[in-house]
């Protein structure tokens, strides 16, 4: 729970309870005696939308060991109102000290809380970054404020520096574990530096609280993406999609899960309906070169060959497009070829197990037994490692399995996904 | 038919085989259904349930949540002619669930004489010896002895059968002496498989085996991580637990006072799967048409194996192959929980293709042999892959349903987790599910014939299918099924399909001890059009398909030849025959063991 919250709610509470029914604090007190329950008095706080009321439920869910209520309750004290920042801007308005002004007092002096908060922004929108920091971190140290460490997360995102900017969305994740604001950060960052595993608890929790917001199905979808489940992911993201047909990244990733999921009748329409939607789709390499591997699982395999030529004109060393000129080759016969195409898909990091596959089976037509089995080899350790993770007791519930990740999904540009963000 | 009617018929039989190196023989209920005239379009594969009034009267084992994953995975079946009679036989393999494991009367497996007539089979388990009490869970066949007279194998969870045929004059007739013989085996085993592994002239034996568990100590339910599917509790494994290695067994011949002795050899031969992958489903094939059987076990959970052939000079020795030759996973390396295999020459390019069924959210796949030397992953392509996402695909077969000469495909499918249902997960359909048939588009597609789920078409019923057998069970020259299911009854499904083509079916006779030409290699030609066959043991998921093969000739009145390739590599050329019938093909005195003057049916005959 923020220290920030107690500040904000004297004009939140009061604003609130300017809408609130008559009667309210009666009818609490009244549900109280009757039925000591967090949920009776969840469902009045939800009447008065007063932050105080929601305080109380909490406390009694608490008391009563309602777990789901108290999640409600802790959400519902987390989100009232919305934004904090917006709080703060709309409560002072117009009378808003200027930014010199501001500057000046906290020479003085430490700022309240408001004014605070009010001057890292505006330090941030000035492009200064470090007296920014340096307010956002006054706040964390004197009030715990959840929504300065989010600040600070964003912040350093800003400027590149993911794993700073996970750190300090953690923290404001630990503040508030039941704070939507504050997970969705926490669950973004964390995919976008590649801790899909870290953030799977965030994801669960993060859906349960909001479970028809597109944008909660979207980072569920990625999450699932990263751990290697296309299945999970495209169930995630056909739900993204539905709640929101507009979410471009969505429906991009959903296209990319499905062809992972070898629906590519399915994942062809989603990808171009990407296209069609964004001028510079063409641009979006990873996007067609898993239209040219759609292209050739379908049977189109001239298209998908000349699809996978133009990406690499643009981008000689993307993984996919070179396997899908390798495996075009292997299908028909031209081993030599799909040996190149191979190496070549190799010699990247992020080359997925199958290309040495595809590889290793290119070598053992042309005879190089060596080769063949050096490929093999690597293919086989690469499987083994993409499983292990997933078999790790510590592994989340959500994310047990009969059948753990497979391997041989494509590392693909997830991060174009923060067009979406909630700032 | 009665039983005098059905010895007669034996005897018959068998004094064709002997007169004649090649003979007709009509079939008992025969009425060619060849059309009269080319059809303009492709028949209507149609099937129909028959099980009412079959004289089949089979449940699989039942248990509600299917708790453990022993409950999940029998369902053996056989269909093919025991007693010589030339009428189709069943076995279905009796199995038990942990509640009844301790009563094995419970899973008493089955045995069905076929009577040619409208009832189709007897129920004669008890009387020939063949009610097996036990956990069974898989079956193969072969003559072990070289008696003529067709044996029956039964994989089970604690130990294995071998079923020695004694049939003769006083019916179908079994002992079971695998202890005595040396093939009890032991441990959980699945699939299995008889060949001529070693040339050495008599059947050798491979079983498959799954998960290392014993009855009294087996994981609990949804407690753990690999007792778990979509966060919903399951059944454990089979990930996560122990597997087990597999058995071969090598034929020694006869033994003391026995027809046949075995022992156990995997690991000289290179057969022992040192990985302990979860194997299921078995068989026998030539790949390369080298003259050598090879061996494919399709492996839940893990990638499958190829073993190819290398024996000489009677040493069994095999070298696994399955990645470098393309049919151990998918062609973007994923290893998937592979079940069931068919096998067959589905586009006429003279080489056995593969098809292996598969878990949910993975696709069933088709490896295209290219030749011999290795495969390509054909299931996008040929249009087997995408619809068969969300089930579990468990018996299979290339069967030419409609006789237009080109292998049509059937696959049996059923979830293994009744808690399915509580999954809302659009990839993967519920716990019971529906069969798949696809036509032979024959240019290297296929199509599924789906059928509304309200109508009568037996594959749309939702089942938890497992086993599955295709065999001519009426001798209307249509390829007809049996299929088993957990929870259900086992079912006879009759081909119905109108205007299908002409059609000839052939039974090999080998010499010596390989009467049952397990092994042999068929090459049909009409005018410029060849089919190809292998006489082939295990297959499907735990199943036996008939040795007798089958062949659609479309609108072809006339099969010019029929080039065998008998198991001991000698070869003979038959020809020519009618269509719509029956024939019988012995193997010449005088077949040839290399290349030159091939003898024909017909100098054989006449020199006979």
């Amino acid at each position: 729970m923020t220290a920030l919250w107690l500040g904000v709610a004297t004009s939140g509470v009061a604003l609130a309870q300017a809408d609130a029914p008559p009667g309210g604090e009666a009818l609490v007190q009244e549900i109280e005696q009757e039925l000591a329950s967090g949920a009776a008095a969840l469902e009045l706080a939800e009447v008065e939308r007063a932050e105080s009321s929601y305080r109380r439920a909490l406390e009694l869910a608490q008391t009563a060991q309602l777990e789901p209520w108290v999640q409600r309750a802790h959400a519902a004290v987390e989100t009232l109102p919305a934004s904090a920042i917006d709080v703060v801007r709309g409560r002072i308005g117009d009378d808003a000290p200027p930014l010199d002004g501001l500057r000046r007092a906290a020479e003085l002096g430490p700022l309240a809380r408001d004014e605070a908060l009010l001057l890292a922004v505006a330090e941030r929108d000035a492009g200064r970054l470090a007296a920014s920091n340096h307010q956002l971190r006054s706040l964390v140290e004197r009030f715990a404020s959840t929504t300065a460490q989010l600040e600070l997360a964003r912040n350093a995102a800003a400027f590149g520096n993911r794993k700073v900017a996970f750190d300090h969305a953690r923290r404001a994740a630990d503040e508030a574990p039941y704070s939507p604001r504050a997970l969705r950060v926490f669950v973004r960052l964390g995919l976008d530096a590649g801790l899909a595993s870290a953030v799977a608890p965030s994801v669960e929790t993060l859906a349960r609280l909001e479970p028809d917001d597109a944008e909660v199905a979207f980072l569920t979808g990625r999450m699932w993406t990263a751990v290697g489940d296309s299945g999970e992911a495209s169930e995630a993201l056909l739900r993204a999609t539905t709640l929101d047909p507009d979410h471009v990244p969505a429906r991009r990733a959903l296209g990319l899960a499905l062809a992972d999921e070898r629906r590519f009748a399915e994942a062809r329409a989603h990808l171009e309906a990407v296209r069609s939607a964004a001028d510079e789709s063409a641009d979006d390499l990873e996007l067609e070169a898993t239209l040219a591997e759609v292209e050739l699982q379908l049977g189109e395999a001239d298209a998908a060959t000349a699809r996978a030529h133009r990406v690499l004109e643009q981008s000689s060393r993307l993984p996919r497009a070179l396997f899908v000129l390798g495996l075009a080759a292997n299908r028909s016969g031209d081993f030599d070829a799909a040996r190149g195409w191979l190496e070549r898909a190799v010699t990247v990091p992020t080359a997925p197990p199958r290309a040495h596959y595809q590889l290793s089976i290119a070598c053992s037509r042309l005879g190089d037994r060596a080769c063949a089995e050096e490929h093999l080899e690597i293919y086989r350790r690469m499987l083994e490692a993409s499983e292990s993770p997933l078999r790790a007791a510590e592994a989340p519930t959500l994310m047990q399995r009969k059948t753990p990740a497979r391997a041989g999904g494509e590392t693909s540009d997830e991060t174009g996904s923060e067009a979406r963000s909630d700032g | 038919m009665t039983r005098i009617a059905r010895v007669a018929a034996s005897v018959s039989v068998l004094v064709s085989a002997v007169v004649s190196a090649s003979e007709v023989v009509p079939a008992p209920t025969s009425k060619p259904t060849g059309p009269s005239a080319p059809a303009a379009s492709p028949p209507a594969l149609a099937l129909r349930d028959v099980t009412a009034g079959s004289g089949v009267d089979f449940r699989g084992p039942h248990s509600a949540e299917k708790r453990f994953i022993l409950e999940s995975v029998s369902g053996g079946v056989a269909l093919l002619d025991l007693d010589g009679d030339e009428l189709l036989d069943l076995f279905l393999v009796g199995s038990l669930t942990v509640d009844t494991a301790d009563r094995p009367e419970r899973g008493r497996s089955a045995l069905y004489r076929g009577t040619g007539d409208g009832s189709m089979f007897d129920d004669v388990s008890r009387a020939a010896g063949a009610d097996l009490a036990g956990w069974g869970v898989g079956v193969c066949a072969g003559d072990v002895d070289g008696d003529g007279r067709i044996d029956l194998y039964v994989t089970g969870v604690e130990r294995n059968w071998l079923l020695h045929n004694r049939s003769g004059a006083r019916g179908l007739r079994f002992e079971e002496i695998a202890s005595d013989v040396g093939v009890a085996g032991g441990g959980w085993s699945t699939g299995c498989g008889f060949a001529d592994a070693d040339g050495d002239g008599d059947l050798d034996l491979f079983v498959a085996r799954y998960l290392d568990l014993r009855l009294d100590d087996l994981p609990e339910f949804g407690v753990g991580e690999a007792c778990h599917y979509r966060d919903v509790p399951v059944q454990c494994g089979p990930r996560g637990l122990p597997g087990r290695g597999d058995l071969f067994f090598r034929n020694d011949g006869p033994g003391d006072g026995v027809a046949v002795r075995f022992h156990e050899m995997a690991r000289e031969a290179g057969l022992d799967d040192a990985a302990k992958l979860f194997g299921l489903g078995v068989t026998w094939v030539d790949v390369d048409l080298d003259g050598r059987l090879d061996l494919y076990v399709a492996n839940d959970t893990g990638a499958n194996f190829l073993y190819r052939n290398r024996s000489r000079d009677g040493a069994p020795r095999f070298e696994e192959s399955a990645h470098f030759d393309g049919v151990a996973v998918t062609e973007d390396g994923k290893e998937q929980g592979s079940m069931g295999i068919a096998v067959g020459d589905y586009d006429n390019n003279g080489w056995p293709s593969l098809f292996v069924t598969n878990f949910s959210e993975e696709q069933n796949v088709l490896y295209r042999s290219q030749g011999g030397d290795y495969f390509q992953d054909a299931s996008f392509s040929s249009g087997l892959a995408a619809e068969s996402l969300p089930f579990v695909g468990w018996g299979t077969a290339f069967v030419d349903f409609d006789n237009d000469g080109w292998l049509d495909l059937v696959v049996a499918n059923g979830h293994v987790y009744p808690q399915m249902d509580e999954i809302r997960l659009e990839a993967s359909r519920p716990y019971l599910q529906r069969g798949m048939l696809y036509r032979n588009l024959r240019n290297g597609r296929f199509e599924q014939i789906v059928a509304d789920r309200d109508s009568d078409d037996p594959l749309a019923a939702r089942r938890a299918s497992r086993g599955l057998a295709a065999g001519d069970i009426d001798g209307d020259g249509r390829v007809d099924l049996v299929i088993t299911d957990l929870d259900a009854e086992t079912r006879v499904l009759r081909n119905v399909t109108t205007g299908a083509g002409h059609w000839l079916s052939v039974r090999l006779l080998g010499r010596g001890p390989r009467r049952d030409a397990v092994g042999a290699h068929l090459t049909l030609r009409t005018g410029e059009r060849r089919q190809t066959r292998q006489v082939l043991s295990g297959t499907s998921y735990l199943s036996q398909h008939p040795l007798r093969q089958h062949f659609g000739l479309g609108d072809a009145t006339r099969v010019d030849e029929i080039e065998v390739r008998w198991p001991d590599g000698s070869t003979s050329s038959h020809g020519p025959f009618a269509v719509d019938r029956r024939v019988v093909i012995e193997q010449p005195a005088r077949s040839l063991a290399g290349s030159g003057d091939t003898p024909t049916a017909n100098d054989t005959t006449e020199r006979r």
